[in-house]
This record gives structure tokens, C-alpha cells and sequence, in this order.
């Protein structure tokens, strides 16, 4: 397998940066984009390596989707759109940051209610009530 | 021979450690006799130390030896490693460290028990540990008769300094953690009239600061390691690996706050007695829930040097072994019967807050870490938790816990508001001037620390300035906070082709600077042999400004490719290079970046140990001191100046 991937990322690498020319990440139009597109990097698990961004991963596949998310940046496609693309091609788990949906409510809504429940819990055992009703 | 005499004082440790253990509870069973059988116990627990000692010993003499016939030195150590990596190879895995942790837990737990119950307690979570190993981890199996030649290598990334400071400093932490539990228990089986138990409330705080300042170093370090060795130029990832020995430290540090508040008649106060009970078993849980978490391969960890799944099952029962009778403990003494009795004062709110505060962050990142697994287990497929989730539910957290940490420094509600308003323009203003990232973090980042630091400037003139140490631990958290805030708001960076004699300016706050390659040189070591770019950093006037040097290696053990970074640290800025794939002849794919402040991180990180220390020793430099030579305080009656346990408890 490592042997495989050696090779590859090497032509990947090269299709990345030398096929297309005038294309390499520093030829993004402008630095806004190319924060864009590295945030999006980060916010990606590469579907290679065990629990690293795709930023930081040196995977084969990892330099493609790279690639790729540089590719939609400069084409003017917005950072849901990329997102939303990686999901459909390599399922929820690519994504750091889950949605927010009914089965991520209480990893979302946890650090609140935690907090919420632990302050009152604080209010009752010290017996605290508002100045008014004292 | 040798590592069967290291299975055998394993062996032997174990059976001591019961045997004290027994004579523990025999000793609370017939009162008396007590004395004799508790002389007897601790001459056993001194025993089972020396076997836990001794065992550890023939382990790191396996490894100097290269004896490949156990199969946990051929796995970790070759006949090339320098000898200070064979012996720091010892806690490199899952075995060694384990027996590691014991080991030092053993000798702990005599230094610094030296009554009943706690030495037998520690004894049988010895005993505990020793079967986990014993059964599930023994470090001294043997490779019989396909002895190897030559032992597999030290995974690289190991390779390093850190691995020789991190890991000991973090399971001392871990092993302060497991005494704070054994003294917890203690405390909860003694119940709540004894004369003893408040010596033994004195000495979890002790304890407790003792483990905060081992935890804080350990994450320090290991956050030191992995920006500077990884290769990513990350100072934390969120990974379970690193939440593993986050989610105690947190605990820990709310923990140390139940000490703060004045105790009542020489009592604590029972709701915080209560809280600092819960929380000792909550972080001891946390811990070894971690251990499993990370040893059992069960969630994927870009720092899991020792996986396997089988690990895991005996660390998951011996955590159940230790938390249910420990909870079961706690409902017994401390939900029942506490109401009647004087009524007692509540302690003071904003600590409770405070505390509240950073458990729901604690817990927080201990259901961010499990949830992919639980998500999992319900059948609804796989999903990640990673950094930027934690980051958005861990920043307003920091920031709650800054109100609460700064609001007691504060005479008056009026120095609050005019505190308030100079940390939400001062961070404002300097944000119209430099873009953030993210404009909300920033600002709460920015607003978290100015607050922090006013409320330290207000202690400067305030005449009655109290608690010296808890504010320079407090400081530390603002300076931590400030450099978070600053690296990942203003780190600039660019991914980019480079070859010799070619170059990029990067500027960052204002200042200008270039990063020219100059050109390749090889680089050979005993271990490696490496491609190195030199890179030399050229500040606004093109004056030079350091030369950088990263590295890109292969292995010749086992051929595993690293990068090993080109760091330049300096007070305002870290200058960042790190070395990719080889494009062509001769280009790389080159990461340049610079990273504002971000030596600040370990520096708050430092102050806090520091804070610890000092605080260790106060009450030591006190009693020198101070001309009578008497101890500001009486301590329990059975002190013996000469023995250790008492010269912790006088801390």
C-alpha cells in the first residue's frame, strides 16, 4: 500500500503543481481565499490517516482533496458548498465539526445544559434568591 | 533469567500488596490489635514498593541489555538506540507504562501515607492495577525460541527529549490522582466525626495540588512536544490522547477550589467537602476511563503509540472495581444525614460558579471525545468530533470561567464596570486595527485576558493584596489565554513550492517578513538520514534574522518518513518551517508560517506550575521562618518531624 501511494501522491502532487501552470495554492486569487480554503482543510478529517485534518495529513488522497478544495475555492464555490460536496463523497464522518441535527442535539446542546444545570445546582445549595424576594 | 526475576517481584508486589491490604482491613476489624497489624501492613507495603521498584528496574535492564527475548523490548528498542532512549523506552507503550504508573504509586503511597486506612486502601488499588498488568499487560513476556536478532525500533516520533520529560510528569499526575482517590475514599470511610478526617481533608489538598502541578506540566509538555515534533506546527488537536490527560487537569482545577474558601470552626465546609469528594472520584474516573479510552484503540488518536483492543476490557473493570464502591461511598455519607446538625454557612457563590464553570467544560470535552463512539453504537453511523467543534463550545466556556476567576479581585461593583468596559474596548479597538480570524473569538479571547490582567493591576495598589500564589496561577491562565487568543487569530502562514534560491514575504501585525530558500543539504545520523532545507529569514529592512532548518526524515530501523519542523522561538513570535513532499529534482512543498505569541501558551502554563510550587512550599518557608520555629499552625498530634508523610501534610 505505502509503496502504492509513494508514486501517486508524487504524480498528484505534480498534476497539482505543475500541469495546471499558472495554478499552485499561492496563485489563489487573493489571500481571503486561500485562508478559506485552508480553514476548510482543517475543518476536514482525512479519510487516510487516524484523526488528522486534512491540513495537516500527508496522504495521497489527503493532497487530492486538497487540491480539490483549491480547485472549488478559486472556481467561486462557498465554504457550505465545499463542505456539503466532501459529505456526499465520503459520508458525515469527513467532517470535524458535525451538523447540528436531532442526532447531534446533545453533543450540541450539552455544554449548556451542563452549565445551566451545575449553576442552579449552585443557586439551590447556597440558597441564593434574588434581592427582591429576600 | 532476568525477566522472569522481573516477573516474579511483579508476582511477589502483588501478593504483598494483598497481603497489606488484608491486614488493613483486619486491623479495622479487631481495634485491638491495630497497632501490631498495622505495623505489619506498612512493613508489607514497604516491601510490595521495593518488588514494584525492583521490577521496573529488571524491565529498564532488559532494555539496556537488549535482551530481544521479551517481547516488549524487541517491540520498542534496537541495539542502535542511545542508551537514554532504551530506558526511556521503559513507559515508551502500553506495558512499561502501566508498570510505570504502579511503581511510582507504590513508592507514593508510602512516602506519603503513613496511617490506616489510606496505605491499605493504596495497597488493594494496587492490587488492582497489578492483575491489569499482570493479566492483560505483562511487560515481561518472552519471545520463545524465535528469539529475535535485532529489535524493532522506538517509533520516531518518540525519538525526542519530550518523550523522556512528558510521559514520567504526566502519570506522576496520574499517580497523584489515584493517591487523591485512595485519600477520598479514606476520608468517606472514616466518616465525617473522626479527628482524623480532618488531617485527611488537609492532606488531599495537598495531594490535590501536588497532582494539578504534575497534570499542568504534563499537558504543558506534551502540548511543547507535539507542536515542536509533529510536524503540523498544532499546539492541540483536541485528540482523544491529549483530552485523555485534559479532561483531569480540568477536574483537578476545579478541584483545588474547593480548598479556597475559609473553613468554618477549623472545618471545612461541608458543601464544598462534598463537591471535592465528588470531583476527586470524577477526575480519577476520568482518568482511567481515558487510559481505556486510548489503550484499547477503541477511539482513533493520532498520538496512540500502544493500542490494542483486549487492553482495554481489564482497565474498564478495574474502573468499575474503583468507582462503584466509591460512589456507593459517597451516597452513604454525604447525601444522607447532612441536613440536620447547625445549620452551616453557604460558601461563597462565584466559586461554586466558577467551579461549575469548568466542570461542564470538563464534561463537555469527555462527551465530545465519546460521542463519536456513541453515535456509533446506536447504530447512527459514524461521524467525527474534532477541533473546530470544541473550539466553539470550549471559548465561551474559558471566557465564563475568566469572569468568574477575575470578579474576586475586584473591591467594588464600580471597579468591575470600569474593568468590564476597558476589557470590551481596549481588545475592540485594537480589533478595528488587525483583522482577526474570527472576529467573536477574538474578542472573547482578548476580553477574557484584559479582564484577567486588570484584575491582577487592581491587586498591585490594593493595600490588602491576598492569596499571592492563586494570582499568579490566575495570571498564568490570562497569559495562556492571550497566547491562544493571538496564534490561532493572527497566525499567518502560506503552503507553498519552493526550491533553492526562491522566496515568499510573509507579514504578520504589521511586519513584514521573507523567508528565502537558499538550498538542500543532506543530513546524516545514526538514526536517520535527512533532506534539509535552509531557509533564511530576512525581517522588513533585509537584515537576516535567523537561518531555519527543517528537516525531512527517513528512518533507517524501520523507514517511517517524518518532518521534523525548523523552529525559531522568540518571545513575540515564533517563526514556523516545515518540509513536505519532494515535487520535483529539486522543490518541495514548503509551510511557512508565523505564529504570534505563541510561546506565551507555555509560558502561562509555566507561571501556573510555578504558582503551584510556591504554594507547595509556603507554608514550609513559613515555618523556617518564623523566629520561634513554630509551625503557624498545630497539625495533628501523631506528627513525626522526621517522617515525609508528615512533612507533606505540613504543606
Amino acid at each position: 500500500m505505502k509503496l502504492l501511494f509513494l508514486p501517486l501522491s508524487l504524480v498528484i502532487a505534480l498534476v497539482f503543481f505543475s500541469s495546471q501552470g499558472t495554478f499552485a495554492a499561492q496563485d489563489l486569487a487573493g489571500p481571503e481565499k486561500l485562508t478559506l480554503a485552508m480553514d476548510i482543510a482543517r475543518e476536514l478529517r482525512c479519510p487516510m490517516a487516524t484523526n488528522q485534518s486534512l491540513f495537516e495529513s500527508e496522504n495521497a488522497i489527503a493532497s487530492e482533496l486538497k487540491a480539490q478544495i483549491y480547485l472549488m475555492v478559486n472556481e467561486g464555490k462557498n465554504r457550505e458548498q465545499i463542505l456539503d460536496f466532501m459529505t456526499q463523497r465520503y459520508g458525515e464522518q469527513i467532517r470535524y465539526q458535525p451538523k447540528l441535527g436531532i442526532n447531534t442535539a446533545l453533543l450540541w446542546g450539552a455544554p449548556l445544559l451542563l452549565f445551566l444545570g451545575l449553576a442552579l445546582l449552585s443557586l439551590k445549595l447556597t440558597g441564593w434568591r434574588p434581592a427582591r424576594m429576600r | 533469567m532476568l525477566a522472569e526475576t522481573g516477573h516474579f517481584l511483579l508476582i511477589l508486589a502483588i501478593v504483598v500488596a494483598l497481603g497489606s491490604g488484608c491486614l488493613m482491613l483486619a486491623a479495622h476489624w479487631q481495634p485491638g490489635r491495630a497497632p501490631y497489624l498495622e505495623r505489619q501492613s506498612r512493613a508489607l507495603a514497604l516491601l510490595g514498593a521495593c518488588s514494584w521498584l525492583g521490577a521496573m528496574a529488571v524491565l529498564a535492564l532488559c532494555f539496556i541489555t537488549d535482551d530481544f527475548s521479551v517481547a516488549y523490548v524487541a517491540n520498542h528498542s534496537n541495539t542502535a538506540l542511545p542508551l537514554l532512549f532504551k530506558v526511556a523506552a521503559l513507559w515508551g507503550s502500553h506495558e512499561g507504562s502501566l508498570l510505570f504508573w504502579a511503581a511510582l504509586l507504590a513508592l507514593f503511597a508510602v512516602l506519603f501515607f503513613n496511617t490506616e486506612p489510606t496505605l491499605g486502601l493504596s495497597q488493594w488499588l494496587l492490587v488492582g492495577f497489578g492483575l491489569v498488568i499482570l493479566l492483560s499487560a505483562n511487560p515481561f513476556m518472552r519471545l520463545l525460541p524465535g528469539v529475535p536478532p535485532e529489535g524493532r525500533d522506538l517509533n520516531p516520533v518518540l525519538q525526542d527529549i519530550g518523550l523522556i520529560l512528558h510521559p514520567p510528569m504526566l502519570f506522576i499526575g496520574y499517580v497523584f490522582l489515584c493517591l487523591m482517590f485512595v485519600q477520598v475514599m479514606a476520608n468517606l470511610w472514616q466518616g465525617n466525626t473522626d479527628k482524623a478526617h480532618q488531617a485527611g481533608e488537609r492532606r488531599l489538598r495537598t495531594l490535590t495540588l501536588f497532582g494539578w502541578l504534575f497534570l499542568t506540566g504534563g499537558n504543558v509538555l506534551g502540548s511543547w512536544w507535539a507542536y515542536n515534533e509533529l510536524g503540523w506546527g498544532g499546539w492541540w488537536f483536541w485528540d482523544p490522547v491529549e483530552n485523555a490527560a485534559f479532561i483531569p487537569w480540568l477536574l483537578t482545577t476545579a478541584l483545588l477550589h474547593c480548598f479556597v474558601a475559609p473553613t468554618v470552626n477549623g472545618k471545612p465546609q461541608p458543601l464544598l467537602q462534598s463537591a471535592a469528594t465528588l470531583l476527586t472520584i470524577t477526575a480519577f474516573g476520568c482518568c482511567l476511563l481515558g487510559s481505556f479510552l486510548v489503550r484499547s484503540g477503541i477511539v482513533q488518536s493520532v498520538h496512540a503509540f500502544a493500542s490494542s483492543p483486549e487492553r482495554g476490557i481489564s482497565l474498564l473493570l478495574l474502573l468499575a472495581g474503583c468507582l462503584v464502591p466509591a460512589l456507593y461511598l459517597f451516597a452513604v455519607r454525604h447525601l444522607k444525614g447532612d441536613g440536620q446538625g447547625a445549620p452551616t454557612p453557604a460558601p461563597p457563590l462565584l466559586l461554586l460558579l466558577g467551579m461549575a464553570v469548568i466542570a461542564s467544560a470538563a464534561l463537555t470535552v469527555l462527551l465530545g471525545t465519546l460521542y463519536p463512539l456513541l453515535h456509533e453504537l446506536l447504530g447512527l453511523g459514524k461521524i467525527s468530533v474534532g477541533a473546530p467543534y470544541f473550539n466553539s463550545v470550549f471559548v465561551p466556556l474559558v471566557w465564563l470561567a475568566a469572569l468568574a476567576m477575575g470578579w474576586r479581585w475586584f473591591a467594588s461593583h464600580q471597579q468591575r464596570l470600569q474593568a468590564a468596559i476597558g476589557a470590551l474596548l481596549l481588545p475592540l479597538g485594537w480589533l478595528y486595527f488587525n483583522q482577526p480570524d474570527s472576529m467573536l473569538y477574538a474578542l472573547m479571547g482578548l476580553s477574557a485576558a484584559c479582564w484577567l490582567l486588570f484584575a491582577e493591576v487592581t491587586q498591585w495598589f490594593s493595600s490588602n493584596s491576598r492569596r499571592r500564589w492563586a494570582r499568579l496561577a490566575h495570571l498564568g491562565a490570562a497569559i495562556s489565554i492571550l497566547g491562544a487568543t493571538f496564534v490561532s487569530q493572527y497566525e499567518t502562514e502560506a503552503v507553498l513550492r519552493m526550491g533553492p534560491d526562491t522566496g515568499k514575504t510573509i507579514s504578520s501585525l504589521g511586519s513584514d517578513y521573507s523567508f528565502v530558500y537558499r538550498e538542500t543539504a543532506r543530513v546524516e545520523t545514526r538514526a536517520f538520514h535527512a533532506i534539509e532545507g535552509r531557509i533564511e529569514l530576512l525581517g522588513d529592512d533585509g537584515m537576516r534574522l535567523h537561518w531555519l532548518y527543517p528537516q525531512r526524515q527517513s528512518f533507517k530501523s524501520n523507514g517511517m518518513e517524518m518532518s521534523q519542523a525548523g523552529i525559531v522561538h522568540g518571545v513575540w513570535q515564533d517563526f514556523y518551517v516545515s518540509m513536505g513532499q519532494k515535487l520535483d529534482d529539486n522543490t518541495y512543498l514548503i509551510r511557512l508560517s508565523v505564529k504570534p505569541l505563541v510561546s506565551w501558551l507555555w509560558l502561562g502554563g509555566g507561571l501556573m506550575m510555578l504558582a503551584a510550587i510556591a504554594s507547595l512550599l509556603q507554608p514550609l518557608l513559613r515555618a523556617r521562618l518564623s523566629p520561634t520555629g513554630q509551625r503557624p499552625q498545630k497539625l495533628d498530634d501523631n506528627a513525626k518531624p522526621a517522617n515525609p508523610a508528615t512533612a507533606a501534610e505540613v504543606l
